[in-house]
């Protein structure tokens, strides 16, 4: 029984990640409609920025988070400018094809600058694992789900109560009538994929300490689970993207805690098409009919 | 006038034509007395570092045994001479430069390539142009074996193939880390991980409490381990390369499992206590194919210690194998008392009891050296013990 507690616990922090980077993704596709297949590129990007604060710099930890993070977040919003704004009125596949791009270029360049091969990230908080009955978990894993947590609620807030936040939701409910209200859509966008980036940064830099090894292709596979997530919450949806996260980090995790390792990562992408065939709007989505 | 010059023009022609015959057959004569060793190295790309050190001790051996005298066959003293090609960790370009040395460059045997994959696609030119070819470092057990189950008549190898390893390290676990019951953790996303896994399960006595697999890339490994955590078990054993064997030495030891590890030569890199971290990385047993620390023939320590004189470095398992892949060549043609590629082919097959660097090797039907292998312990990030397993 410990054992399933114990699994559960891991599968929450493995998903308290997948649902930082599954944040990133809703929110850009609420707005404009695209799937940032580079936003797992900008979740490694974030880590390695979070590695060179710490091992060059010889910065706090929190400080590096929250650096890493600002510096991301204006990444983010010059790969919207640089490769998605452009084509703003392209077809949806020229942007999506953008977006691979985008993501090709972030992870051979920075294979090309700094090698391929694993860095060792520096440990700047020491492991110190809390026993609670037959319970374990370390100060870095309740680091790990205290930051998701954390920046998820000031997500909410941000989304729910600022006035940034109601254009988000104005552009992503009607583009068009936003213009007409006199919202800045541009703006509204670039604030998007600031966001987004930070959140992926946040993950990447606590990974990074958490298994103490990036590379450049680090972002790849968390990149498409997350992605998993946010359909199976309901892409386009906050809260979904939440949930969805750490619905997709208990499962993998306890398809391995019941011998199913070799499967793991096929039950997760099986886990996708059935929502796609059966309920593609995700957990918390709504019916909504297309117009046309 | 004309006449004159015409006969003098006839007579240097003549004179000119038959001197040059003469510098043609001397030179002729001086290419009989030098064996050619083609090597296929990838000095170049991904597999950069293991070509380059692999060249480094072809080209130490062949120096040695010129130094030394050279070849001496039915009388005839032969030099050896190396033609090394950059295969660019390419495998068209190790196929195609293996053709080239052998049509062109007509080459007696040939060193390398290094990799598994570049061995599989410069098998069909080596058969082909009925060259030997004796790579250093390729380990999937299929490379020296046809579709239809035969030995490649051509194709040898210096190092164990990789389901032998299996086999010693369970030798090892038993006899020396003295572990009753053990996990075993593999990469299945090669052929590489499973097959030691295999291989260690049918020669183990003890009890294996679980097998688990991962794929390469994987960085979560808690589930895996919370669900052997409450188990009985004296050694894991980690069937992979040391990128996940690091992350999973590091979130075995935070949670606190402190058994011994014991992995194949995918753990050999200073990279693995990078990623788990020097206070992590003790109490692990990786297997080599050579130490500096524990000679496993008496061949070794001349080896290290004039290799150290000429290059100012310590020779990495990669440059011993190369270097062992040339002196068995010597002895297969010392063995047959010929130069001829056919003969060297079958000498090779027949080398038994070769005193080698990395071990005294018996070559089997399927051109495998068998050997001992050394267990290498880690103690702080640092490579501090050294068990040879015969």
């Amino acid at each position: 029984m410990s054992n399933i507690i114990q699994q559960l616990i891991n599968g929450i922090i493995l998903g308290s990640v997948y649902a930082l980077l599954a944040l990133g993704y809703t929110m850009v596709y609420g707005i404009i409609k695209l799937i940032n297949f580079a936003h797992g590129d900008v979740y490694m990007l974030g880590a390695y920025f979070g590695y060179f604060f710490i091992q060059v710099l010889h910065l706090n930890f929190f400080i590096a988070l929250v650096l890493s993070m600002a510096v991301s977040a204006l990444l983010g919003m010059l790969i919207e400018f640089v490769a998605y704004r452009p084509l703003r009125h392209s077809p949806r596949i020229a942007v999506l094809i953008s977006a691979l791009g985008v993501s090709f270029l972030l992870e051979n360049g920075m294979s090309y600058f700094y090698g391929s091969d694993k860095k060792a990230f520096p440990q700047a908080i020491r492991t110190i694992q809390y026993h609670i009955g037959s319970l374990q978990i370390s100060n870095i894993q309740l680091l790990i789900i205290s930051t998701a947590i954390t920046l998820m609620i000031l997500l909410t807030i941000i989304v729910q109560k600022t006035k940034m936040g109601r254009a988000m939701r104005a552009v992503s409910a009607d583009q068009e009538a936003a213009i007409l209200m006199g919202i800045d859509v541009n703006r509204t966008i670039s604030f998007t994929f600031a966001i987004g980036s930070a959140l992926a940064a946040a993950g990447g830099v606590l990974i990074g300490l958490y298994y103490n090894n990036i590379d450049p292709l680090m972002g790849m596979t968390p990149g498409i689970k997350a992605f998993v997530a946010a359909v199976l919450g309901g892409i386009g949806l906050i809260p979904g993207a939440a949930l969805g996260g750490w619905l997709i980090g208990i499962l993998e995790t306890m398809t391995q805690a019941i011998g199913l390792s070799d499967y793991k990562d096929a039950v997760v992408y099986a886990i996708l098409i059935i929502i796609l065939l059966f309920k593609p709007t995700g957990i918390l989505g709504k019916n909504k009919r297309e117009k046309v | 006038m004309k006449k004159i010059i015409a006969i003098i023009v006839a007579f240097v022609v003549v004179v000119g034509g038959g001197i040059g015959i003469g510098i043609a057959k001397k030179s002729a004569d001086k290419s009989s007395t030098t064996i050619k060793i083609g090597g296929v190295f990838d000095t170049s790309g991904a597999a950069g570092a293991y070509g380059q050190a692999e060249q480094k001790g072809a080209d130490f051996a062949v120096k040695r045994i010129n130094a030394a005298g050279g070849v001496k066959v039915n009388g005839k003293t032969y030099k050896m001479q190396m033609v090394n090609k950059d295969s660019k960790s390419d495998n068209t370009e190790s196929a195609s430069v293996t053709t080239n040395l052998i049509s062109n460059n007509k080459v007696n045997a040939i060193v390398g390539p290094v990799t598994t994959s570049a061995v599989q696609a410069a098998v069909p030119a080596a058969t082909k142009g009925k060259t030997p070819m004796m790579s250093p470092t390729a380990g999937a057990d299929n490379i020296t074996v046809q579709k239809d189950g035969k030995v490649q008549p051509y194709v040898f190898r210096a190092q164990f193939k990789n389901s032998y390893l299996g086999t010693k390290m369970a030798q090892f676990t038993t006899d020396t880390v003295k572990a009753k019951d053990v996990v075993i953790f593999q990469d299945n996303s090669s052929d590489y991980g499973t097959g030691i896994t295999n291989a260690f399960k049918k020669a183990y006595k003890g009890n294996i409490v679980e097998t688990d697999s991962y794929q390469a890339g994987d960085k979560d490994f808690q589930a895996m381990l919370t669900k052997i955590k409450n188990k009985k078990f004296d050694a894991i054993v980690i069937n992979g390369y040391y990128t996940e064997a690091g992350a999973i030495l590091k979130q075995a030891r935070d949670m606190g499992i402190n058994v011994p590890v014991i992995g194949p030569d995918g753990l050999g890199d200073p990279k693995l206590a990078e990623i788990a971290g020097n206070q992590n990385t003790s109490n692990v047993y990786y297997a080599a194919h050579f130490s500096t620390q524990a000679p496993a023939t008496d061949a070794a320590t001349p080896f290290v210690t004039e290799y150290k004189k000429a290059y100012n470095q310590e020779p990495s398992q990669f440059t011993a194998l190369a270097y062992d892949a040339v002196y068995m060549i010597k002895q297969a043609i010392e063995d047959e008392k010929s130069t001829d590629k056919m003969k060297i082919t079958e000498g090779l097959a027949k080398i038994k009891n070769f005193n080698g660097v990395t071990g005294k090797m018996t070559m089997d039907d399927f051109h495998n050296p068998k050997k001992s292998i050394v267990m290498v312990g880690v103690t702080n990030g640092k490579d501090t013990t050294a068990t040879v397993v015969k």
